[in-house]
């Protein structure tokens, strides 16, 4: 195990790093989030060796005794090199709003103790952090990761709103079959762990360089998942995880009409992210800009969060391809290590006042607090490049779905 | 018996290059647009990404600059080729092509091929199989109508030309039949959108899906057919698919946004349409013996593409 130190927001940080894959040694960990997140998490962890047991040791703040807990799937990823082997470890009935401390096992090698807390049943004010685009730029990718640990723990101070997990939008890695890529994504994912052992829980996005077999390995999703999915961070906030690289028309569309119509009436806060922008700060609006937009609009989706430009961007309301007040705004556009590109400005969504463009590696940190939204973008390095406030929707009353047509 | 040479001058050769020219210039108005009204393509991509994963790492000033002045070149080439073409023109238009295929290969970009058999980084060439006719139709007719070369053209040299792009037809349409048959979800949604735009029906995604399947059997029959036998239909079939195939860009996406897409495409068509004129030819020049006698120079044996 490597502590590396980083002072990135002008102090000193540790972190964990760079556990070594030889044998059965635990590495490579991360924490996601894809069911429940008050109640259960996923904790993965790859191996350089097959192994016969792999299990977690888990144990709740405040109680006495460990909890074991086998690992429900382990197998080889299907790519043929490197030879590495997954492991996940399902922890199912936990309690909302709790630390878990945790230690990952493997034949007898265990990781260094770490922990990490459920979502809050209660609504209270909670934060996560959206970014994209890590598939290149690797040493900046790692820098990225241990600020996204500082602020992590800057957040659990006393007068700062948590942040509980860290959503990508996709493009992990630039060729999404090759797991020396994954791998090396994998190891650097583990900067993301706190000095103290705090984990970072991850909700995944795929993007477009995401494809094939090895990304519903790495994430416990079933082998031929479609990566569409929804979780509470809160009894008052949703997030909805879209996948822009399987059919945005058929199926999914179908799916997301139902899901913003249940949903809409019974959250206050109520987002969206996956990869490729249907307001593209850099490149040209995807198809879901004709098949999702309109049902953003319809439902009242409060934020969007879109990865792929490889920029920053922060549009104004958007409704009926006009600014509109009570439009929805579209934020994000991918900067965890990738280089990055020249916004076009000059766009009638992302023009000043209203809207907002740069460039720079950055992560984004949404705030869902009782009546406002903030929404912060914090460069590399500390600096904050853009904060804007969006106010609670009235609530709405339940809709039905009318039939996609 | 005389070879086909001798009916350079004919309707059916005439119509055959122009075929080609007609394809060669539609090829490169189409990649105008995709480099200087689109702009993101896998070229930029590829003259922007860092080299630790497979790019160039050029200033993203530069690699604008450089891919809109190959967008304008290529549109010049087009006119020129219409006119006159000739090697200083269609080996560029031919560069280009595989320069995109390089590129697709270099970031990964496009249709991501996945095998159990075959590496990550064997299936990274796909790109060069389903690009083939783009890259092959400027080469082609280069081939079959140089500027400046002696007439007619030896047979040896027609059977090369048409053989090779008979080839590249066949393997294109093969690659897109693989994507077709493995459900790409970009196909998925041209037949849902098309459907909706053009029939005003929604089409379920299982429907498309077995649709696809369809297609892409069909696409990899039809190609192994263009290699193995010498019906002249499945060529005729090669060249109408070709042409839907590339309009449906147009029919799920609009005009505004499919326009290049479409032309990009027309060797999908056009080679297919170049290869089976020429085999009218061959059938004419058999069934008009004396016709043929009058302007026979020489007793070369018959050469087929």
């Amino acid at each position: 195990m490597l502590l590396f130190s980083s002072w990135n927001l002008g102090f000193t940080v540790q972190v964990w790093a760079d556990a070594k894959l030889e044998g059965t040694n635990p590495a490579q960990w991360r924490l996601i989030w894809h069911k429940d997140p008050a109640t259960s998490a996923v904790l993965s962890w790859n191996t350089a060796e097959e192994g016969q047991q792999h299990r977690v040791h888990l144990r709740a703040e405040g109680a006495n005794q460990d909890t074991v807990v086998d690992a429900a799937r382990n197998g080889k990823y299907s790519a043929k090199s490197p030879s590495l082997y997954y492991h996940h470890a399902r922890l199912e009935d936990l309690k909302p709003d709790t630390k878990y401390h945790v230690e990952i096992e493997s034949d007898g090698s265990r990781s260094p103790p770490m922990y990490f807390r459920t979502a809050p049943s209660e609504d209270v004010p909670i934060s996560v952090v959206f970014g994209a685009d890590s598939r290149s730029g690797w040493e900046e990718r790692r820098e990225v990761n241990k600020m996204l640990a500082q602020l992590v723990a800057d957040s659990y101070e006393s007068d700062k709103t948590p942040i509980l997990a860290f959503a990508h939008g996709g493009d992990f890695v630039v060729s999404g079959t090759r797991l020396d890529q994954w791998s090396r994504w994998m190891s650097d994912h583990e900067l993301t762990t706190g000095a103290d052992g705090r984990l970072l829980p991850i909700i995944p996005a795929r993007g477009n360089h995401d494809f094939g077999k090895l990304f519903n390995q790495i994430f416990d999703f079933p082998p031929e998942d479609t990566n569409y999915y929804s979780v509470n961070l809160g009894p008052q906030v949703r997030l909805v995880t879209l996948n822009t690289e399987t059919s945005v028309a058929g199926e999914q569309l179908n799916w997301i009409k139902k899901e913003l119509a249940e949903s809409r009436p019974n959250y206050r806060w109520l987002f969206v992210q996956y990869h490729r922008p249907a307001f593209p700060a850099v490149k040209n609006p995807w198809t879901n800009l004709n098949y999702w937009v309109p049902l953003f609009e319809e439902f009242d989706v409060d934020l969007v969060c879109e990865g792929d430009g490889h920029a920053i961007k922060r549009t104004p309301p958007i409704r009926d391809h006009q600014v509109d007040p009570t439009g929805v705004v579209y934020v994000g556009e991918g900067g965890l290590g990738v280089g990055q590109r020249t916004p076009k400005e000059g766009r009638w969504y992302l023009e000043e006042p209203h809207g907002k463009v740069g460039k720079g590696h950055h992560l984004q940190v949404l705030t869902f607090g009782p009546e406002d939204l903030t929404y912060r973008v914090v460069l590399l390095g500390g600096e904050e490049f853009d904060e804007h406030k969006l106010l609670a929707r009235p609530p709405k009353t339940a809709a039905k779905p009318n039939d996609v047509h | 018996m005389p070879g086909p040479a001798s009916n350079q001058n004919s309707r059916l050769w005439r119509a055959m290059i122009w075929a080609l020219r007609i394809t060669v210039a539609l090829q490169c108005l189409g990649t105008w647009g995709w480099f200087t009204v689109w702009q993101e393509t896998p070229f930029l991509h590829w003259l922007l990404d860092p080299e630790d994963i497979g790019g160039l790492h050029w200033s993203e000033p530069t690699s604008l600059a450089v891919q809109q002045t190959i967008g304008w070149l290529i549109l010049l080439a087009g006119l020129f080729t219409l006119a006159r073409p000739c090697a200083a023109v269609l080996g560029p238009v031919a560069v280009v092509q595989l320069l995109i295929a390089v590129a697709m290969w270099r970031v990964d970009y496009g249709f991501s091929l996945e095998s159990d058999w075959l590496s990550p980084r064997t299936t990274a060439l796909f790109p060069f199989v389903s690009h083939l006719a783009r890259i092959a139709a400027p080469l082609g007719l280069l081939m079959l109508d140089p500027w400046r070369a002696e007439r007619p053209l030896s047979d040896d040299r027609v059977a090369l030309a048409i053989g090779g792009l008979r080839w590249a037809a066949a393997i294109t349409f093969f690659a897109h039949g693989i994507e077709a048959w493995l459900l790409h979800p970009e196909f998925v949604d041209i037949c849902i959108s098309s459907s909706e735009n053009i029939l005003g029906i929604r089409m379920a995604q299982s429907t498309a899906e077995v649709l696809l399947r369809i297609i892409g059997g069909v696409d990899m029959l039809v190609a192994i057919a263009c290699i193995g036998t010498r019906w002249r239909a499945v060529l005729w079939w090669m060249a109408c698919w070709g042409g839907i195939t590339a309009v449906s860009r147009v029919a799920a996406y609009g005009l505004n946004v499919g326009w290049s897409a479409v032309l990009t495409r027309a060797p999908h068509f056009g080679i297919p349409l170049a290869v089976v004129l020429y085999w009218h030819l061959l059938e004419w020049t058999r069934a008009n013996p004396i016709a043929k006698s009058k302007i026979d120079t020489d007793n070369n044996p018959v050469k087929e593409g």
